[in-house]
């Protein structure tokens, strides 16, 4: 399949699990990026995060993807240390930077490849759009106890 | 049935909130997963039924491979750092943790959603041990500050209103919400369980799959607090059921796929978390439970319930379940899938109540991902009621009494008598409460059905066996005489065996199975006497029984399988025996009737002949039906609900007689006898489409 029209596929569905896509150049562009989003600090980069760094309620953290889903709109995040999954837990945007060359077609394809790497230990989530709820009265809610905005971020 | 039951179960069906809210839900949540199962379709380029079959054949293979596959799972998650224990009994799950806790020092555990922690009645009994358990997400943490259970596998609080949730959620924090401001209400989750994330000795999880091939414990969930409760504290304990197996990660995509499809209808939940082993420092200990399920695995036909993935889909199709909710219909497991497997986990005395509300409409069959016979299970728990006496004494009093011809003939005959003298315009009142549907009974008529056929003799043609149904026989004899009398126009010479009386069905959704038994071999005797090969019936239930369920009552008895095999395959619902074999221009067509269809719901689920009849009518009046709401969900009528738990009976009849007020129709045709006289008890004014096709035609 041709990368845009993945890139494509990809785009509808995160947009259908309300997430958002950015589309910019390095790393360096997406710290900025997200520093300029933020309304004000914390920003936790997490590419360069050490826990115990920042409090527990971070406005926007950086974390990089392993892999994206074209299928479902995911990223799926390798994060085997606890303390290092901070960012991606607490940060009420997060950002998530994804290399193209890192998308995958199917759930087919990912499953395989988080098996690869779940062999001997690991932690490894597939997240598909912002945190959400509708246990009051079924109403659809975004943001709960996780991010309440998803932003990939993917780089060529 | 205990009265404690009873009054619970009137509770719920009192309380029209709790309906407003459960129909509402089951409304879009069909819709929506619909269009979600659509999309997988197209994208797998395979049926629904083939990729649910498939994942069933994976799961039915790692129960037949039991001590196999737990063992791999335990090799591979324990070479990645975990602690893997098998434990028989709720006791000894309970008691392994405390243990933990107690030697780590542990007194607060943060809990994410696990079925399998309800099932053992966690919270409860480790605060007995000193260690508090705190729920974290919302809904079971909503639960957890009112003191409830949760009433459905995936909606926990899906009973608790607004109104209820400010109040609970205002006394725990100490201030006031708006119950309109539900995104205030939700946010305040978020600061009021953060800091016991922090504080928390252990997180406890559920586990969604466990992947034997790599010792995963993969977990689904949307609001971000699972992979909080099991990355923040030290400890993280896995409750899970040992049927939730897969071997491979193939199959736990598979499973994936079906799974958020079929619970929240979504394509993917936001969070699919793949846990494999601790890191150092820290400890994963995945308790994994029995409680019953080897002894389901040995007691088919329940083996094939352990392939549940804990959608919830049964509840949501479910007509008693959108009346009551998963408080009544249900034990802790709720939804079709309780009824069965509480039996097991739990006792068949706390199944005894709620089984009794399964309307048998099959409608939970259809949408099961990993399709599980669900209303046959519910039957079999019922026969197992039955034999423990854990159902009403008079409900065999009354079979037995119908298993007989000669005293249901009796007794049809006094009812006639009563409705004479006192019957007033086609009913009679019942001295029954005013909550229940029979109330105002249909009066029964002097004549019987196969009394007033009136046969034309058609020189060298075929004969066709009229089988009438008991019931249509004496409760709804112009439907009898219109059959014959359209068989008849078809060109057909129609033969009603004198003897026939009833295939069985009451009893056998009633649990008796000797008596359907009993009745069924008169059945089949008095058919197979008759010489006509063909055998119509304008009851489709007849047609589901015997065709669906009698090999099945004679499964340890391969002479009267094999008979009963012989009869069911003569037997043919009318309208689909009629399709070819009448022509338009014998009916007239020149009124426009505005008419609509109600679908008997096992025309639908276990015949897959819904729509035979309407478009019988439509073909030969030249006319479209008007579309009914939900016209295929059940009246109400199947099984015994509405006459043991009339308000269950009359809020599903509630939900149809609605649908059938909004589409405003002058006419509504169903096939099934039984529909008929429910909705007209309720009311409505429904008519066989036999019936209605006798009025039109031609006068020769």
């Amino acid at each position: 399949m041709a990368d845009e029209e993945l890139i494509a596929r990809f785009a509808e569905a995160l947009e259908g699990a309300s997430g958002e896509l950015v589309r910019l150049a390095d790393h360096d562009a997406v710290v900025g990026w997200a520093r300029a989003e933020a309304a004000c600090e914390p920003l936790l980069d997490g590419a360069i995060f050490e826990p115990g760094e920042v409090a527990d309620d971070p406005q926007i953290a950086v974390v990089p993807a392993a892999l994206g889903i074209a299928e479902t709109g995911s990223v799926v995040l390798v994060e085997p240390d606890p303390a290092a999954r901070r960012p991606s837990l607490f940060a009420r945007t997060l950002v998530v930077a994804l290399a193209q060359r890192d998308l995958v077609p199917s759930l087919d394809e990912a499953f395989a490849w988080i098996g690869r790497r779940s062999a001997g230990g690991n932690y490894v989530t597939t997240v598909t759009g912002p945190s959400r709820t509708a246990d009051i009265e079924r109403s659809l809610t975004i943001g709960v106890q996780g991010p309440s905005r998803l932003v990939v971020a993917l780089l060529p | 049935m205990t009265a404690a039951f009873s009054a619970k179960v009137r509770r719920a069906a009192a309380d029209p909130a709790l309906r407003r809210g459960l129909l509402a839900f089951q409304r879009s949540w069909r819709e929506s997963r619909g269009e979600r199962v659509a999309q997988l379709e197209t994208a797998t380029n395979r049926s629904f039924d083939q990729l649910r079959r498939e994942f069933a054949a994976v799961k039915d293979d790692v129960i037949a491979n039991w001590p196999e596959r737990i063992s791999e799972f335990r090799k591979n998650a324990e070479a990645a750092g975990a602690t893997v224990v098998e434990v028989a009994t709720a006791d000894e799950a309970i008691g392994y943790i405390a243990d933990v806790c107690r030697q780590r020092g542990i007194d607060l555990i943060v809990k994410s959603k696990s079925m399998v922690s309800e099932e053992i009645e966690f919270n409860d009994l480790l605060a007995e041990h000193g260690v508090q358990a705190i729920e974290t997400d919302l809904g079971e943490w909503l639960l957890q500050l009112a003191r409830e259970r949760p009433s459905h596998l995936v909606m926990p609080a899906i009973h608790q209103t607004r109104g209820q949730i400010a109040q609970v959620l205002g006394d725990e924090l100490g201030r006031e919400f708006d119950p309109d401001d539900i995104p205030e209400m939700v946010s305040s989750a978020r600061g009021g369980l953060r800091g016991h994330y922090l504080a928390a000795g252990a997180g406890l999880t559920g586990a969604n799959a466990l992947v034997a091939e790599t010792g995963t414990v993969l977990i689904v969930t949307n609001e971000g607090n699972m992979r909080m409760a099991s990355s923040l504290p030290d400890v993280h304990f896995v409750t899970a059921g040992i049927e939730k197996i897969v071997p491979t990660w193939a199959d736990a995509a598979n499973q994936i796929r079906l799974l958020p499809r079929s619970a929240t209808a979504q394509q993917l939940s936001t969070y699919t978390t793949a846990i494999t082993g601790a890191q150092p420092g820290r400890e994963m200990h995945i308790i994994l439970l029995d409680n019953g399920r080897r002894a389901m695995a040995e007691e088919p036909p329940f083996d094939t319930a352990l392939r549940c993935i804990r959608c919830g889909a049964c509840a949501n199709v479910c007509p008693p379940y959108a009346v009551v909710g998963g408080h009544a219909f249900g034990h802790i497991y709720t939804g079709a899938i309780g009824l069965v497997n509480t039996s097991f986990h739990h006792s068949l005395e706390d199944a005894a109540g709620p089984q009794s509300l399964c309307v048998s409409c099959g409608a939970c069959e259809t949408v099961c991902p990993v399709a599980i016979p669900l209303p046959d299970q519910i039957l079999h728990v019922r026969r197992k009621a039955a034999e423990h006496g854990l159902v009403p004494a008079w409900q065999r009093w009354a079979l037995r009494l119908w298993a007989s011809p000669r005293l249901f003939g009796l007794a049809m005959r006094l009812g006639a008598f009563a409705s004479l003298v006192l019957g007033r315009d086609g009913s009679l009142v019942l001295p029954l409460p005013k909550r229940h549907a029979w109330r105002k009974a249909p009066a029964i008529p002097w004549r019987k059905g196969r009394d007033l056929l009136r046969r034309k003799r058609i020189p060298d043609a075929p004969t066709v066996n009229l089988f009438a149904q008991c019931l249509a026989d004496r409760l709804l004899p112009s439907t009898v005489a219109s059959s014959g009398l359209l068989l008849n126009e078809a060109g057909l010479n129609v033969a009603a065996p004198a003897e026939q009386h009833c295939c069985g069905l009451p009893a056998y959704d009633a649990g008796q199975i000797d008596l359907a038994r009993r009745m069924a071999r008169q059945t089949i005797r008095t058919l197979e006497r008759n010489a006509a090969r063909d055998i119509v019936t304008p009851a489709p239930s007849c047609v589901a029984q015997m065709q669906h369920h009698w090999s099945e009552l004679f499964a340890d008895d391969p002479q009267w399988r094999k008979r009963a095999r012989a009869v069911a395959d003569r037997v043919h619902d009318l309208a689909d025996y009629l399709q070819d074999r009448l022509q338009p221009e014998q009916f007239s067509s020149d009124i426009d009737v505005n008419w609509t269809s109600h679908r008997f719901c096992q025309a639908t689920n276990v015949l897959k002949n819904g729509a035979s009849a309407e478009r019988l009518v439509a073909s030969l009046t030249g006319s479209e039906p008007i579309p009914l709401e939900e016209q295929e969900v059940c009246c109400g009528f199947g099984g015994m609900t509405s006459i043991t738990s009339p308000e269950v009976g009359q809020g599903i009849l509630q939900r149809k007689l609605n649908c059938i007020a909004d589409a405003n129709a002058d006419a509504v045709l169903t096939q099934n006898p039984g529909c008929i006289l429910h909705i007209n008890a309720g009311g409505g004014n429904a008519q066989h489409y036999a019936d209605y096709l006798a009025s039109r035609l031609k006068e020769v």
